[in-house]
């Protein structure tokens, strides 16, 4: 015994008993509290035990569809690269993607009615960079006519742009009025899988074109350029 | 009614093998082969995967000291005031449970077990390592307040933790239950504490074969709770395993139509009660109590192979089929099923399928086919991967083998305190209590695997013994069909409609779980007019 | 003078949705043939049935140069079985619900100029009657943990637009997605192209999102509800 060590004084005594009791009452609502178990047992599994198409490394070539400029129409080609991290992230490491533009209507009008106006007032996407989080949120499938079973995902994507802008198309480039934009991309898609390694992917997107790299922030700014995209993807 | 008999006794087996694991099985499912999904336990140390156990060697005994050291009763000369103690009670209220363990291992090291405050430095610092994570340490710690009673007012708090832990984790089963449930005599207790002591005390002495004595027990037990239920589980699963099949049928039938809510009992009982309706050959109504388990989809495996037998009774070889191949769900890799393949081989016979009937039966030999020459070679059975796998899939190997990987995964943790208890020697002694354990473990892993092992051989050359009967049966067919059996017929094909009440998806190799139960195979018979083969 | 809107963006699309269909169409024919080789189906209850369906939806019409249109719609499918439905009345209400892009403004300050109406342009009602064909169910696992059911169908059907100046006559297309949430709701996801006819062609796509009230699905489940007390 620790002949230095003080007694046990009863103010000490009382406020020990007092908390033992409390610990005890504590003890006991724990063991009420776990009577019950769960009534129904939980599983290690998530709905689907074995998936049958997993993306990895997606390499994706499509057509790509820009209809919201009220001054062009751009259709072009893009190439992207996803890494699929799991059955919900994957990240949209780069999608490349040319634009050949073609004069709405109403631009037409403006140059031929408007002397004063220049084509060069019009930059259009003509090359853009994409770099997106994706995350996917549904996985599943859906029986054709009882006859055929067809497997999709849907997913989000969220991520920042690079947009090359100039008025006129890729072989006669205006590179004084070129525009060098950065800019904010949010959308949806999904993917149908035609086999393990090919599936159809469709996005929808929206670009928020927010600043210029060699001009600042002026009147073209901000701007949206909506993208529609039907691409053939390979699982690598 | 080999196969029939076969599946029984398979059944019975399973449900007396039930009564060797302790409470904590309860989350597994006993009747379905205990924990047949569960990750493989590590072969023991001293040995790789695949490779023979070492011998049982004298030296390798726990020393009086390490036994001693693994009851948690370390001596130490330095004496330590009860203001650490205070610090260590404060510490733990506070919610700072890994510095809560540090001051009380400060206490209880610095002291003699007789000081006035060692038991509850222990109880508090069983605590503290459970709400750490640290089940095992914490068991041993509330074993220690349980069973020295030094401080006995909290015998009900460390029973009530020991009771609670065992629901929900592996423990040391001889540590608690024979140590300490077993072989003590407590005062009075709370009912629902007295309730887990009956029951476990009256679970031993069925296992050890005193009946008497266990029914004694389980009288004591609260009628509708838990404890109870398992009781009544008990007693149903005895007069089963005695071939008591009306009164085995009575007992479940009691649990299933009391208010209990626990879905492992309930799910056992189901299981049980199918069981036993299949051997009295009532198969559609065994099949419906099948369908109304309710268990997790990794625990369901024996449930699908013995649906599979009653719907093969039932003659609806479709749904026979389909169940079948929901066992090569991914959650089912591990699950020993040589019977799969008989089932199979006879589906295929009686639709006249002869040539993919033995295809089956040659299914079984390239899977098998490694495993039983090596019984028939009297080599190490462990040597095959096939056989280990198997024997460690035993219910009483997977709760050794459960128990095996917590001690593990603690020891692992005690990395991440390093910081906080090295200093003052804590960390040393429960890497010591971890190791001392583990080492134990394996010990008794590896005297159980040898028993095990041959358990499972011996079943496999009894499933040879069908397949080669089932083949010679099978050639037997096929020369009658060649010989008198008309050469063609009108084939019975089962149309799929383009929509119906039903949504037909044709599998692809993808599992998704709400689908196991309700895979149909499509095929077509090309059974003339020869009779089916029984 | 009818608005022109050339673009039909949902076009390729729905092509190549039905494209994927038939590539896969006839393996699937192929396999049939097989079946003595044995096939193995899940063959599960639909879980959902339609019968009469009240959905308020809301739509986004993107494609005009001078607005964004957003639209208020009602619908009143009548669902025949698991095949075939009839949207009997589909009435789309965007009156006053545009948003301007300020491309007119955009006009006048750069260039001091205006285009002629393009109010004219806007569309108040869409009145339309199509036939809703749902091939294709099946079911997702969203966050890959919780498994809900869903359908796609395509529609197919007549109807008029209504612009500022007049009503013109159409016929209009889409694909839907409809996702259940309980027995007697749903939402729906779907893309129309509207194709409107008068002195000339154009065009009005709209992206539709809401939600749908299946009224009497009891009955279209006879014995579900027996079932159901029978499982409890």
């Amino acid at each position: 015994m620790n002949a230095t060590r003080p007694r046990f004084g009863p103010v000490r005594a009382a406020l020990l008993t007092a908390v033992l009791a409390f610990v005890a009452l504590g003890a006991t609502a724990f063991a009420e509290e776990v009577e019950e178990p769960p009534v129904k047992e939980k599983s290690a599994f998530g709905p689907i035990q074995k998936r049958l198409y997993r993306m990895d490394h997606e390499l994706s070539f499509g057509w790509s569809y820009l209809p919201l400029d009220a001054y062009y129409k751009g259709y072009g080609l893009a190439l992207s690269y996803t890494i699929h991290f799991d059955h919900v992230w994957a990240i949209e490491l780069v999608r490349l993607g040319w634009t050949w533009n073609v004069d709405s209507n109403l631009k037409t009008k403006l140059i031929d009615q408007m002397p004063d106006i220049s084509p060069a007032e019009f930059p259009a996407v003509v090359l853009f960079e994409n770099t997106n989080v994706l995350f996917k949120m549904l996985y599943g499938k859906q029986t054709f006519l009882n006859r055929m079973v067809l497997h999709f995902e849907l997913f989000a994507s969220g991520g920042v742009s690079l947009v090359f802008r100039n008025p006129f198309n890729i072989h006669e480039l205006d590179m004084e009025n070129s525009r060098y934009e950065l800019g904010l991309n949010l959308g949806i898609g999904c993917r149908f899988w035609i086999d393990p390694d090919w599936s159809l992917r469709v996005d929808l997107r929206d670009t928020l074109l927010l600043l210029s790299f060699n001009r600042g922030f002026d009147d073209q700014l901000p701007k949206n350029a909506a993208e529609i995209g039907i691409s053939i993807s390979y699982n690598l | 009614m080999i196969v029939s008999k076969t599946s029984f006794l398979l059944a019975a087996f399973g449900l007396l093998v039930w009564l060797l694991p302790p409470p904590c099985s309860a989350q597994d499912d006993p009747g379905t082969g205990g924990g047949e999904t569960e990750p493989k336990p590590a072969p023991p140390e001293g040995g790789e995967e695949g490779a023979p156990p070492p011998k049982k060697d004298a030296g390798e005994k726990l020393s009086e000291e390490e036994l001693k050291e693994l009851e948690g009763a370390v001596e130490e000369e330095v004496l330590v005031g009860p203001e650490v103690f205070d610090e260590g009670v404060k510490l733990y209220y506070e919610g700072n449970f890994v510095g809560a363990c540090k001051r009380l291992w400060d206490y209880i090291s610095g002291n003699q077990p007789g000081a006035d405050k060692y038991g509850y430095a222990e109880f508090f610092l069983a605590q503290s390592l459970e709400r750490i994570g640290l089940m095992h340490a914490a068991v041993e710690y509330y074993y220690n307040v349980a069973k020295n009673r030094t401080k006995p007012e909290l015998l009900p708090d460390a029973l009530s933790a020991l009771e609670r832990i065992s629901r929900h984790h592996p423990f040391d089963q001889n540590l608690i239950l024979h140590d300490l449930l077993y072989d003590s005599t407590f005062g009075y207790l709370r009912r629902d504490l007295r309730d887990f002591i009956e029951y476990n005390q009256g679970l031993l002495d069925y296992r050890n074969g005193f009946i008497r004595w266990g029914q004694k027990h389980f009288q004591s037990v609260r009628e509708g709770s838990y404890y109870g239920y398992k009781a009544k589980y008990v007693e149903a699963v005895y007069d089963l395993v005695k071939y008591n099949l009306d009164d085995a049928l009575k007992g479940f039938r009691a649990i299933l139509d009391s208010d209990i809510k626990q879905a492992d009992v309930i799910n056992n009982a189901r299981q049980s009660v199918a069981r036993i309706l299949f051997e009295q050959k009532k198969y559609k109504e065994a099949y419906e109590v099948y369908e109304t388990i309710d268990a997790p989809i990794e625990k369901q495996a024996s449930v699908f192979l013995e649906e599979a037998w009653t719907q093969y009774y039932l003659k609806d070889y479709q749904r026979a089929m389909g169940l079948l191949y929901a066992l090569e769900a991914p959650a089912y890799f591990r699950y020993f099923n040589p019977e799969k393949y008989v089932l199979k081989a006879l589906i295929y016979k009686n639709l006249c399928h002869y040539n993919v009937a033995k295809d089956a039966v040659s299914e079984f030999y390239q899977y098998y086919g490694d495993a039983i020459r090596v019984v028939y070679d009297r080599v190490d059975l462990d040597r095959n991967e096939i056989l280990l796998d198997a024997a460690l899939q035993e219910p009483r190997m997977v709760e050794i083998g459960r128990f095996q990987r917590l001690l593990d995964t603690e020891l692992g943790m005690l990395d991440g305190f390093a910081f906080s208890w090295s200093e003052n020697g804590l960390l040393e002694h429960l890497n010591r209590v971890y190791d001392l354990k583990i080492k134990e473990v394996n010990q008794q892993l590896r005297q159980k695997l040898d028993k095990a092992l041959r358990e499972v051989a011996e079943k496999l050359l009894l499933f040879e013994e069908q397949m080669n009967l089932l083949e010679y049966e099978i050639g037997l067919s096929i020369y009658r069909r060649i010989k008198g059996a008309p050469a063609d017929k009108e084939e019975e094909r089962d149309e799929i409609p383009y929509y119906s009440e039903n949504t037909f998806f044709e599998f692809d190799g993808e599992f998704w779980n709400d689908e196991l139960h309700d895979f149909r195979f499509y095929i077509e018979d090309r059974c003339f007019s020869e009779e089916r083969w029984e | 003078m009818p608005p022109r809107n050339t673009h039909r963006p949902a076009g390729p699309v729905i092509v190549s949705i039905c494209m994927l269909l038939c590539w896969r169409l006839p393996a699937a024919q192929a396999q049939e043939e097989d079946l003595d080789q044995g096939r193995v189906y899940a063959v599960q209850p639909r879980a959902y049935k339609m019968n009469h369906e009240f959905a308020l939806t809301f739509g986004f019409l993107p494609l005009d140069a001078f607005y964004k249109m957003f639209s208020v719609n009602g619908h009143y499918v009548v669902h025949f079985d698991d095949l075939f439905a009839w949207e009997a009345v589909h009435l789309s209400f965007s009156k006053y619900l545009d948003v301007s892009t300020g491309l007119k403004e955009e006009l006048a300050d750069r260039w001091d100029t205006s285009p002629t109406s393009p109010e004219e342009d806007r569309i108040d009602f869409t009145l339309d009657t199509n036939l809703m064909f749902k091939p294709l169910y099946g079911k997702m696992a969203l966050f890959d943990s919780l498994v809900i059911h869903s359908e796609t169908y395509f529609l197919l059907g007549v109807g008029a637009e209504k612009f500022e100046t007049a009503w013109f006559p159409a016929i209009d297309f889409g694909v839907g997605i409809r996702i259940f949430i309980i027995e007697t709701i749903s939402a729906r996801l779907e893309v129309r192209e509207y194709i409107h006819f008068g002195e000339g062609v154009g065009s009005t796509l709209a992206f539709v999102l809401g939600f749908s009230y299946n009224a009497f699905a009891e009955e279209a489940r006879p014995g579900h509800s027996l079932r159901k007390e029978l499982a409890k």
